[in-house]
């Protein structure tokens, strides 16, 4: 285990590995861009000097890539983060966005904003409020139960997941089979390939700020890991801070969804691998996380539109990718695992 | 320092009474052991001394202020928690774990500083863990395990110490070891409340001793309410009180097997 050695080194190696991505995702695709003209092209940007390169060129990685690479990059950042919150306010390692149904019910409120033909900013705030429906009703099924115990947390999350998928169903039947339904679905499979601009202009400020209020709240958040009586002996008001962390993580979720569809398992993959790297301090942990899961994406997306001639739906790499890693953590893990 | 504890009851379905007209003052450097079967309510009891369980009627009272009035974040200040010996979810190490004590010193957003770091250090030091600090709290033995728990209540300062059960799940000397660290804290003026299974440790500890069984409540000196028909109708088994002369104290004699009821 890397938790002693030195954190900063493992952040800044990770941001390295982040730029070298961020670079190879902007110099990869059909149209011929190396990675130095992409650098160039990016300096002169910045420092608004002239690159001598081809306009062609500019306008591919300012009008297609970059954005794209920057919506991979913060949508990963954004699920993992909020993958890694979720897992300590629930104090189980085992939920995620998903498996709590907050992507699946975010999912329902957006598919509910296409077919009534909202624009994106009714979509971001349906989909936000069907994933803090989902989430309320799968944290409130133990309480109902009056049996509270990670399991059952997660099977609350299978029954929500369950109605969410059956309301999808019935969106999808109701739905134009000309031109929502094809939207319904492909988005449903996670794509980044729709991304302008203007979607970044309202995702990252979002991601911003509630990733910035979770990082100002992760000691707050290992407390709460403890279980809310020992988080109340030492004088944390835990229905407030659960509430708020909750509420971003759904938040990070949410936009997330609204912008690329549902995309499985760097919610829950990403927190545990990072847990191996530095322990699960989580003023540390939700840092890398937000890195490690906005690399992993756009490794991802990078790769879901340059292996084949045509775009694979992103879920469906996460999927190969993710599954496999998540089974290799748990082996690496089982010793820690009750 | 003083607590004071009136006319104390609660309920979990408002209509039987887990326990009732509970009464008792500690000052500081007291010592109170609270001695009860299992399933009789003396966590519960903790957790409404602590504020983690609203009482159903009564009050307790800190230096003439009732703990409902006082905030969740100043009454940790004061009152420190020590609940039975659980495994947190994630593996933290035994500092971040002893560290955790510091939560009611930093602010909405703030993390530990310089000066939390060191009263982590002296802490580890008196406890002698050093050796274990940046191992797993999950992986190391129930001793090391209580005094690390015991290092993360000094860090949160408070007045009161509050203890469920602090010999459980122990091995023979470091149930006694437990009993000196508690010895030692009640020295330095801290107000101690613990739960036990085992008489030996009242007589040990002296002070205060509380008994708590089928809903009632008593209140004294271990010589007082301590006796062999006490223990008897604590238990429903047969125990000897033999005094020592030479540990100048009672200890409890077990039957022999047929013997017992």
């Amino acid at each position: 285990m890397l938790r002693n050695k030195n954190y900063t080194l493992v952040l800044l190696s990770s941001l390295g590995v982040l730029i070298l991505i961020f670079l190879w995702s902007l110099s990869t695709g059909r149209y011929d861009l190396n990675i130095i003209s992409v650098s160039k092209l990016l300096i002169s940007k910045v420092f608004g000097t002239n690159s001598g390169i081809v306009d062609k060129s500019s306008a591919i990685l300012f009008k297609l890539r970059l954005p794209r690479a920057l919506a991979a990059l913060f949508v990963g950042a954004a699920l993992a983060m909020s993958g890694a919150s979720y897992q300590g306010v629930f104090k189980n390692p085992l939920v995620s966005p998903d498996m709590l149904g907050v992507s699946s019910g975010a999912a329902v409120g957006a598919g509910i904003a296409i077919l009534l033909n909202f624009n994106v900013l009714g979509v971001q705030v349906a989909s936000f409020l069907g994933g803090i429906i989902a989430v309320m009703i799968t944290s409130y099924i133990p309480k109902l139960l009056r049996f509270s115990s990670d399991l059952i947390l997660v099977l609350s999350g299978i029954i929500v997941s369950g109605i969410t998928t059956s309301f999808m169903g019935l969106i999808k039947y109701m739905a134009d089979s000309e031109t929502q339904l094809p939207e319904i679905v492909y988005w449903q499979m996670g794509s980044l390939a729709k991304v302008s601009i203007d979607n970044l202009y309202f995702l990252v400020p979002v991601i911003i700020i509630f990733s910035s209020i979770l990082i100002m709240l992760s000691w707050k958040i290992n407390i709460l890991s403890l279980g809310d009586k020992e988080a109340s002996s030492l004088g944390i008001n835990t229905k407030v801070f659960k509430i708020i962390i909750i509420i971003s993580s759904t938040f990070l979720t949410a936009s997330s969804v609204c912008i690329a569809g549902t995309i499985g398992w760097i919610g829950l993959v990403i927190p545990h691998f990072c847990r191996i790297l530095i322990g699960p301090d989580n003023s540390k942990l939700l840092p890398l996380s937000f890195i490690f899961g906005g690399s992993f994406l756009l490794l991802i997306d990078t790769l879901s539109r340059s292996i084949s001639s045509t775009e694979l739906p992103i879920t469906i790499l996460t999927g190969l990718v993710g599954a496999p890693f998540y089974l290799y953590l748990l082996y690496k893990q089982r010793m820690n695992i009750k | 320092m003083k607590l004071t504890v009136k006319n104390l009851a609660f309920s979990y379905d408002n209509k039987n009474n887990i326990f009732e007209n509970i009464n008792f003052t500690l000052n500081k450097g007291d010592v109170l052991g609270i001695l009860g079967p299992n399933g009789t309510g003396k966590s519960t009891l903790l957790n409404c001394i602590s504020s983690y369980l609203k009482p159903k009627t009564g009050e307790i009272i800190l230096d003439g202020v009732n703990i409902e009035d006082i905030p969740a974040r100043e009454l940790a200040k004061k009152i420190g928690y020590v609940q039975q010996i659980t495994s947190p979810t994630y593996d933290f190490t035994v500092r971040e774990y002893v560290m955790m004590g510091r939560t009611p010193y930093l602010n909405f957003y703030e993390r530990p500083g310089k000066k939390d770091k060191e009263l982590v250090d002296e802490a580890i030091s008196i406890f002698g863990i050093e050796n274990i600090e940046n191992k797993s709290y999950r992986q190391i033995s129930g001793g090391e395990m209580q005094k690390a728990s015991m290092a993360r209540v000094l860090v949160q300062n408070p007045d009161i110490i509050i203890l469920d059960e602090p010999t459980n799940h122990l091995d023979f000397g470091s149930q006694f070891k437990t009993l000196e660290i508690i010895h030692n804290l009640s020295k330095k003026g801290f107000i101690i409340i613990y739960t036990t299974h085992n008489p030996d440790h009242i007589f040990m500890l002296e002070n205060y001793v509380a008994i708590l069984n089928k809903s009632k409540f008593s209140f004294g000196s271990p010589q007082d309410l301590i006796s062999e028909n006490s223990l008897k109708d604590l238990y429903d088994i047969n125990i000897k009180l033999t005094y020592s002369k030479e540990l100048n104290r009672f200890t409890c004699g077990y039957e022999n097997i047929q013997n017992l009821k």
